[in-house]
């Protein structure tokens, strides 16, 4: 494997499925520098490569998918990538992130990414190893799940390859569909329909092998940096290891952040502790899943052998699972979770959104606006966890309801009317996952301006008020979770942060590991063979960060825009936790606009743009 | 004073023992002392308790009373109820 610098392959390929042609191109060092790599170096080339009248599902769409400098190397929890267009979704800036070995197995075949243009004339897949690029016929799979597309495609290249691909959702352009990794194993880039963008170019799946080593400038400095750090990082995220993410569950209801019954409900103790990792663990684990480089192991994988939900085997539920396609929609059984998750992976949808929009649907039905026939199509109700499973196949397959439910939450309550943004939760398009800004006060300026649309992960602030200190923001101890002064900066600071976690493929959990700046800025060094400083390291996150809502505000995105759901900013739980508390917005979101040197109007000004190297989006305005 | 204990799991698995009442000699007690308190009821918890910082505390328990987290300086009072959990790491990504 040649490269330039450490860390990098020094390779991008790029694919017109249109002329079925492909070319390399070679990232300068000084790009790199900039923009670090995977969801960095992905938002410039979506940047360049697309622009406001681009149709998210039309052949003139980019599908990026792109690896960071750490990825692939002996960096703990480092086996991650990035996945990027615009989002047919949102219409705006469009991300995913995942873990599982895809990413790693394209940086040891000789790829830092691969960006993908035009559309095939017909269903393909691409296959990938140190041997180049074969196109290849996917009418045989088309139609199938992305458990059996997994099984016969490694049977088709090779026993060790690992592949992304969509399932029946992605291919029929459901608009909440994900690209999936590692077939049974699915670790899914779920948000911002990205599915629905792979399958409008007739690409089934991208399968990848590799065996190279990933070059690392000071393999010794690396080694030091991830020998202090590893046992620390064990030691602090046993929990996390021994039950998964959803170990929170009990606490989250305790702290009044769980969604329950369409985000209505402010208690349900009963109820989360049978959903909780505990519970997992003592009823349907099988095994722990480590992606590529893991030394926790959080990932979850289960068996279901008998009852209703027999042969239920593979990833199981995550806390967003069980949150939002359970608690939100008081559905207590975690076989029947697990049954609706598995349905989610085989048909390549985001279980976030899907919950969103079956707790929506379900409301709505409560509320006597959904038709008698719509409602006894399913047999919508709360709890009930085989009309859950069948609602989840039929959106799926967009059938019946599951047609209109498959758009997401946001063109549901369009096409049904009749007052429903009240209850209709979402910003920008994207629905929340299972966070409440009433419980943290700072997610409602995180949602609110969160690049591609209701995302926890893009600040991931709540953090901050739970657990964990920044001593290099000043945070020494963990803030008030209720309250305001200072809370507009916390996100900021927090989204830059976290740009740069997206940008070396970092897993985030790593700051639930004890990992500050300062180490990961250790890695990148020792792994690229940068001298950067740590102000310039914190200023590419928020240059990344900025490029980002740059290409938004490009899209029409302004302060108009960056809203909170309703029932989060208006309506009380009314008990437990966060019983009476809403978050103060408006005083939150000012803060932030000038923290960050944006207009009144939430737009980068030009004066910031050029401080950060961003002169070449100043013209659009 | 007279405060509830309730335990999350898995504790209560371990402890075999949901809720209980506790009977303190006095008006008030801080979030330590009624860590203190349980371990000296159920020793297997001791190695949940570590009262050195609330940030050392946090890695073993969270303490919620009265559906608040609580700190181990912060003060119960008759009638509330006291809620150990497993700590809130993570969540989950994609």
């Amino acid at each position: 494997m040649k490269g330039s610098i450490g860390g990098y392959a020094g390779k991008i390929l790029h694919v017109d499925l249109s002329k079925r042609s492909h070319r390399i191109e070679e990232p300068s060092p000084e790009e790199m520098h900039a923009y670090i790599g995977g969801s960095g170096l992905a938002a410039k080339r979506l940047w360049e490569m697309t622009s406001k009248e681009t149709d998210p599902v039309g052949p003139e769409n980019v599908l990026i998918f792109m690896t960071g400098p750490l990825t692939g190397t002996k960096v703990p929890l480092s086996g991650r990538h990035e996945v990027v267009a615009k989002s047919p979704l949102t219409g705006i800036y469009g991300e995913s992130d995942a873990g599982g070995m895809w990413g790693a197995e394209l940086k040891r075949a000789g790829f830092d990414g691969i960006i993908i243009t035009g559309r095939s004339t017909k269903h393909i897949y691409l296959w990938i190893n140190e041997s180049g690029l074969q196109f290849r016929d996917a009418g045989h799979l088309w139609g199938m799940d992305t458990y059996e597309t997994g099984e016969l495609l490694r049977r088709e290249t090779d026993q060790k390859a690992t592949e992304a691909s969509i399932g029946p959702a992605g291919e029929r352009l459901a608009l909440i569909a994900g690209v999936m990794h590692g077939g049974r194993d699915c670790r899914p880039a779920g948000r911002c329909g990205l599915g629905a963008v792979m399958g409008s170019k007739h690409l089934k799946a991208i399968v990848v092998r590799g065996e190279g080593q990933v070059p690392v400038a000071d393999e010794r400095r690396l080694t030091a940096t991830t020998k202090m750090l590893a046992a620390e990082i064990v030691k602090n995220t046993k929990r996390l290891s021994d039950y998964g993410t959803s170990q929170i569950m009990t606490a989250l209801e305790e702290f009044g952040n769980l969604p329950i019954r369409n985000w209505k409900q402010g208690s349900w103790k009963a109820g989360a502790e049978k959903l909780s990792g505990v519970a997992l663990a003592k009823t349907i684990l099988k095994a722990k899943y480590y992606c590529s480089g893991c030394i926790v192991g959080c990932g979850r994988t289960v068996a279901i052998s008998q009852g209703k939900y027999a042969r239920v085997e593979g990833a199981g539920p995550e806390y967003e699972t069980v949150a939002m396609l359970g608690s939100n929609l008081l559905l207590d059984d975690l076989e029947a979770v697990a049954k609706a998750h598995e349905l989610c992976n085989r048909y390549g949808l985001d279980v976030i959104s899907t919950g969103s929009v079956i707790g929506f649907a379900i409301e709505a039905a409560e509320r006597g606006i959904l038709t008698n026939a719509q409602k006894e199509e399913v047999g919508l109700k709360w709890g009930d966890g085989e009309s859950i499973v069948r609602l989840v196949e039929r959106i799926g397959r967009r059938e019946g309801i599951g047609n209109i439910l498959s758009q997401g939450v946001m063109r549901t309550a369009a096409e049904l009317g009749r007052d429903c943004e009240a209850f209709a939760l979402q910003v920008k398009g994207l629905e929340p996952p299972a966070h409440d800004p009433r419980a943290y006060n700072s997610l409602g300026v995180g949602y609110a301006t969160a690049n591609r649309g209701a995302c926890h992960l893009q600040g991931m602030s709540y953090a901050f008020e739970r657990s964990v200190t920044m001593p290099e923001f000043g945070m020494n101890k963990v803030q008030d979770r209720f309250g305001v002064v200072g809370k507009g900066e916390l996100v900021a600071r927090s989204q830059d942060l976290m740009s740069l976690f997206d940008s070396l493929k970092l897993c985030k959990f790593l700051l639930y590991g004890g990992v500050k700046v300062k180490h990961m800025l250790e890695w990148f060094n020792a792994v690229t063979g940068f001298a950067m400083s740590q102000a310039e390291f914190l200023k590419a996150g928020e240059r990344i960060y900025n490029l980002k809502r740059t290409y938004n505000a490009r899209c029409g995105i302004t302060r108009k825009d960056d809203v909170v759901p309703t029932r989060m900013l208006r309506e009380k739980r009314g008990e437990g936790g966060s019983a009476d508390n809403l978050p103060p917005f408006d005083d939150m979101l000012e803060e932030y606009y000038t923290y960050r040197g944006w207009d009144k109007n939430g737009v980068p000004t030009n004066t910031k743009l050029r401080e950060l190297g961003l002169e070449q989006a100043a013209p659009y305005k | 004073m007279r405060i509830i204990i309730t335990y999350a799991l898995p504790f209560r698995d371990d402890l075999g023992v949901k809720e209980e009442a506790y009977e303190l000699g006095r008006d008030s007690a801080t979030v330590a002392e009624v860590l203190d308190m349980i371990v000296r009821r159920h020793s297997s918890m001791r190695k949940f308790v570590d009262a050195g910082s609330d940030e050392a505390q946090r890695r073993h328990l969270a303490v919620a009373v009265n559906s608040r987290m609580a700190k181990l300086s912060d003060h119960v009072r008759d009638g509330d109820r006291i809620r150990l959990l497993l700590p809130v790491i993570g969540g989950s990504e994609s």
